[in-house]
């Protein structure tokens, strides 16, 4: 089961563009989290609180959908999603993209 | 050879380091460091001659990061403070770090909002809450103050490990004699003018608590309701508003040299939070706060500045110099005891804390 994952703003300085993650058996968007960190320490502190909560300003979508819209971090997950983890304030840095640009 | 002068900055959007290698003539600054992240504290832990941040990142929660080069460069710890699960409780901001006693080197204290302790026994790579207080039988009916239910300030005992004082916005002064396994309030005298009770056991509003390095049982404190000292290491407190324009105010210092001179910077009232008169002033006194005067020399004439709680520290030379960041980014330095100000760095965001050490 794969699961591709997405990332912005600050935490691509833990992670990079974007994440292939393989995971096993993951249930949900707690369990993928719970995968990465296995992966990148620290990763999952900077995403949820203690109670693994989601911390403000933190954005997660399954497919393009946002989880509050969901079962938040308890939302199912299966092979092939793509997940962004997206901070709210992530954008406006550096030149716009080709697309970006064209209106 | 000349000391090397440090002062550290925690400001709003980041941490900034001035460096003096000629006696305080001329400052180098580097930052800011953490760029665009609230930095309420930074200090120097001369135990181990390292650099200690408060990083509050609403983005990606608060940590702790520590140099060992005088801030060029910054590795955070392993494992931030951090509530545990059975708490229900979420670490909002780290509001203080504090360094342990000389021969504890890698003891740290850290406070945090909501009010609770932290210990680490690793040099800040690890942290464990403090069960005491965060047990402590009075916690149900504590409420936030403006500045939310912070541990501000933290001051260890530096005969005794087991010995500290800490103060907590809204709540009072508690004292540990017995490392942290039980509080108990340390009030007497305090106001709490905004209470039914105007001197009740808890409830007051300390702003900040400074310890004197040399005669450690003389402690002082600004209150929201008043200057106050302790000459019995924080059991009871004297009132020393003495001839002061106001009794409210948040930052305090004490002459590294002498414990008897005390430095405020008083705001109009917990209302206004102006200084008086239009006039940005510290005021110092030679005499543990009976008679103050106006050191205002050097200092903008119309001036509407304030200064947060940790925006005052004195330094170790002989005179102390003085160092006071204000909320409005300015850095005002003084090499005579406030007799004299210039400023240092003008246009800095706003500077929450300011800490002086030799390296």
């Amino acid at each position: 089961m794969t699961i591709r994952i997405h990332v912005a703003g600050h935490l691509k300085d833990f992670t990079g563009e974007s994440v292939d993650l393989e995971v096993q058996g993951a249930r949900d968007i707690l369990d993928v989290i719970m995968q990465l960190d296995a992966r990148i320490p620290s990763i999952k502190d900077r995403i949820l609180d203690e109670h693994d909560r989601r911390r403000r300003y933190i954005n997660i979508y399954v497919n393009e959908e946002d989880v509050r819209e969901l079962e938040g971090e308890a939302t199912k997950t299966k092979d092939g999603d793509v997940i962004y983890i997206l901070p709210s304030v992530a954008g406006g840095k550096g030149a716009l993209s080709p697309e970006e640009g064209t209106r | 050879m000349k000391p090397r002068n440090l002062v550290m900055l925690g400001t709003k959007k980041g941490a900034f380091v001035f460096e003096s290698l000629d006696g305080r003539r001329t400052w180098k600054s580097s930052g800011p460091h953490f760029k665009g992240t609230p930095i309420f504290h930074v200090t120097f832990d001369p135990r181990t001659k390292t650099m200690l941040a408060t990083i509050n990142n609403d983005f990606q929660g608060a940590r702790i990061a520590k140099s060992r080069d005088n801030g060029r460069s910054w590795k955070e710890g392993k494992k931030p403070p951090r509530f545990p699960k059975a708490s229900d409780w979420t670490v909002k901001q780290l509001w203080h770090i504090e360094p342990g006693v000389e021969d504890e080197p890698n003891v740290l204290y850290c406070g945090v909002n909501p009010a609770a302790l932290f210990k680490s026994n690793d040099g800040g790579e690890t942290w464990a809450l403090n069960q005491g207080l965060y047990g402590q039988e009075t916690r149900p009916k504590w409420n936030p103050g403006a500045g939310g239910l912070c541990l501000h300030s933290i001051l260890v005992d530096p005969r005794d490990p087991d010995t500290l004082l800490i103060a907590i916005s809204a709540v009072g002064i508690l004292k540990t004699k017995d490392g942290g396994e039980s509080w108990s309030f340390r009030n007497k005298n305090l106001l709490a003018d905004f209470m039914p009770n105007k001197y009740p056991e808890y409830g007051q509003c300390p702003h900040h608590i400074v310890r004197h390095p040399s005669r450690p049982d003389v402690i002082y404190q600004q209150n929201h309701c008043g200057q106050y000292r302790s000459e019995d290491n924080g059991e009871t407190w004297k009132e020393m508003v003495g001839n002061l324009p106001a009794r409210f105010g948040f930052p305090i210092a004490v002459d590294f040299n002498d414990p008897k001179r005390v430095y405020v910077a008083p705001e109009e009232s917990g209302a206004a939070r102006l200084p008086p008169d239009g006039r940005f002033l510290v005021w110092a006194s030679d005499d543990e706060g009976r008679k103050w005067s106006a050191q205002g020399s050097g200092l903008p004439r119309r001036s509407f500045y304030t200064v947060f709680r940790e925006g005052m520290d004195t330094d170790e030379e002989e005179p102390s110099g003085v160092y006071v960041g204000t909320g409005n980014g300015q850095l005002f330095f003084s090499r005579n005891a406030g007799e004299r100000w210039s400023l240092v760095a003008d246009g800095l965001p706003p500077i929450l804390s300011v800490n002086a050490a030799s390296a």
